[in-house]
């Protein structure tokens, strides 16, 4: 998910072209393929069913054709993606490919050993794997959030958070890896640390929306009088980044019905605490109501009924 | 009038010509075999603490920019952390950016940038130095081997076309005879055009054991160190927490849903100033007047009023929100 939102939407957009001009070409047209893959590695997106697929094939029939350099990132590549799919027995094929090329030695051959342990629930050895190259290049960043993913698919999350916690001592600026320990924090309700780790990403992405709304919820679901007040502050922070005015120049469904249900429920939770309400708060609460009666006309009038009652059940106007 | 061909002594070729290719290529292999030795050993530590240092840096940098996107708690939480709580006299409080003591001063400039770039940083020299050795050494014995023995030689012609006189440099470096024709090859040069045309047949015999640099890249470790430090870090740490404490915090948060409703009317009042000021001019007032109000209002008087008066106000925003 994170990955995800890192893409710029320029980036996803031309993602799109390339999947679709994939699926829709009859033959295989491995230039197509390989320019697709060599996409995907620059922007990072993830895309393991496409890649796995294709690339496979690519890997199989084409390698004569790739460039001798290229053509093992390609199968780096196209491994990772087979393993998340879950086809050990072809990832195991591309691997030796690797292994008897590059030796046991190299770092990379190493991980991508410890991922196709990792992928056979051999936990143990993947962690002994990773601890190993940490030992020799303390500063791999790879071979520690592999390390917290093992931990995380264990259960084990206090172990994960301490991984993270050394990882994010040296690599402070790494947004992912703090928007990991948040949601780890919030999984053990520690929402104050969360609040911390948000902050950072924060910080360190300050023009994307998301992060703001995330910071919001957190924010609500500590409660008080305070944190609504913050939280109705950054959801509307959120909507002036994502704004409302450009909804009939996009052309998809508003992004920013999270931070509308995030005001109304805010401004809601505020009025139980007795305390009152700005007016510039109220304002806000009447347009967030109308804009949300707006948007589900506009994109899904059955749920229409829904989003009346919600609004009712909120509505601080009518409150006896 | 036509010049007499030069006859090349057989022998030339035997001793000379064919030598030359010969150790070239195991040299070049030799080399090759040396550099994975060197580069087996070389493994180059990436240095932890300095890619904390850096990243200290770029967040600190982060933190003078977008201050103002986090809470004012927040913000003073992080300023303790990187200056240090004021007076504090235990080390542990004294922020991580006065954590690292200045290194004994320098008065002279030369001498301090010496020690920062060559001796705190050993790796990247041996490094340097390695490379260079295997490179360069038998390049040089080679040239001068070369050159000794067989300076002089006319060691070969080149077959086809007749080349122009600004050739004569480049290919008969070592014979100064004004007179020969260009297309006889000194010994030297051809060690040099041996030497630059080598690198592609050697890809192909060698091909097995061949490192190129990409492949270099794949054994080694992917993500490249910091960047070499000019300044001294505890310089750039100085300056950036007064960077930090210059600051004096205020927050985008502040007043942000007036400032968000009016940028939004603004932006869609165009067209639609006509509309509401023909309609609902004077409920405007009315309702602005009334709303701080409005609240203990609600909760006392029956709904049916209080709906009203919203209705109209929801008129007001509903209308900008349509376009």
């Amino acid at each position: 998910m994170a990955e995800m939102l890192m893409l710029s939407s320029s980036d996803s957009i031309e993602l799109n072209k390339f999947e679709n001009k994939i699926r829709e070409s009859r033959s295989f047209n491995w230039v197509l393929v390989r320019d697709t893959l060599r996409f995907l590695r620059k922007s990072k997106a993830r895309k393991s069913n496409l890649v796995s697929k294709y690339g496979l094939k690519l890997v199989n029939e084409y390698i004569s054709k790739l460039d001798a350099q290229e053509s093992y990132d390609i199968i780096e590549q196209v491994l990772v993606s087979l393993l998340e799919c879950g086809d050990d027995e072809n990832a195991n094929k591309l691997f030796n490919i690797l292994k008897s090329k590059f030796g046991r030695e190299s770092v990379r051959v190493q991980r991508l050993q410890a991922m196709i342990h990792e992928s056979n629930f051999q936990l143990k050895d993947a962690l002994d794997i990773y601890n190993s190259i940490l030992e020799k290049y303390p500063a791999d960043q790879m071979s520690y959030k592999r390390q917290v993913s093992i931990f995380k698919c264990q259960g084990n999350l206090t172990k994960a958070i301490q991984v993270l916690n050394t990882y994010l001592q040296i690599f402070m600026c790494d947004i992912e890896a703090w928007l990991e320990l948040s949601s780890l924090h919030i999984t053990f309700l520690s929402y104050s640390t969360a609040l911390i780790c948000l902050e950072e990403v924060i910080l360190n992405a300050p023009i994307n929306y998301i992060f703001y709304i995330k910071y919001a919820e957190t924010l609500y679901s500590l409660g008080g009088i305070d944190n609504y007040n913050m939280a109705i502050q950054y959801y509307t922070h959120s909507l002036e980044l994502n704004s409302p005015t450009e909804i009939d120049v996009l052309g998809h469904p508003p992004t920013y019905l999270p931070a509308i249900y995030g005001i109304i429920m805010s401004i809601f939770s505020l009025s139980d605490e007795n305390v009152q309400i700005k007016e510039s708060q109220l304002k806000l609460m009447e347009w967030a109501q109308n804009h949300l009666i707006l948007i589900t006309n506009k994109y899904s009038p059955d749920k229409l009924t829904f989003v009346k009652h919600f609004i009712d059940s909120t509505d601080i106007f009518n409150k006896e | 009038m036509i010049e007499a061909p030069i006859v090349l002594d057989v022998e030339i070729r035997n001793w000379v010509v064919i030598p030359i290719l010969i150790v070239l290529f195991i040299v070049s292999a030799l080399k090759l075999n040396f550099s994975r030795i060197l580069q087996l050993k070389s493994n180059r530590d990436q240095d932890v603490e300095k890619t904390m240092q850096m990243q200290t840096i770029n967040r600190v940098r982060r933190l003078t920019s977008f201050y103002n996107r986090i809470p004012q708690k927040s913000f003073f939480m992080r300023k303790a952390f990187l200056c240090g709580t004021p007076g504090a006299t235990n080390p542990k409080n004294r922020g991580l950016l006065s954590s690292i003591a200045p290194a004994q001063e320098d008065s002279n400039p030369m001498n301090m940038m010496f020690a920062n770039s060559m001796f705190t940083d050993p790796s990247g020299m041996t490094d340097m130095l390695k490379g260079n050795v295997v490179h360069l050494v038998p390049q040089i014995t080679m040239m001068s081997w070369v050159n000794h023995f067989f300076s002089g030689f006319v060691a070969c012609k080149l077959p086809f076309f007749p080349l122009t006189i600004r050739f004569k440099a480049f290919l008969q470096r070592g014979i100064e005879l004004s007179s020969l024709d260009v297309s006889y090859v000194s010994s030297l040069s051809w060690y040099f055009l041996c030497w630059f045309g080598s690198e592609g047949i050697n890809n192909i015999l060698l091909s097995d054991n061949f490192v190129s640099p990409d492949t270099q890249l794949f054994n080694s470790q992917v993500e490249p160190g910091p960047p070499a430090q000019q300044n001294p870090i505890h310089k750039i740490y100085d300056g950036e927490r007064e960077n930090i404490e210059m600051i004096r915090y205020d927050s985008i948060m502040n007043n942000i849903e007036n400032r968000f409703l009016d940028n939004l009317s603004k932006k869609t009042s165009l067209d639609l100033n006509t509309l509401n000021n023909l309609n609902n001019s004077n409920n405007n007032n009315n309702n602005n007047n009334n709303t701080l109000t409005k609240i203990q209002k609600t909760k006392t008087k029956s709904s049916s009023s209080s709906s009203s008066s919203t209705n109209t106000k929801r008129v007001l925003y509903q209308k900008p929100s349509l376009k």
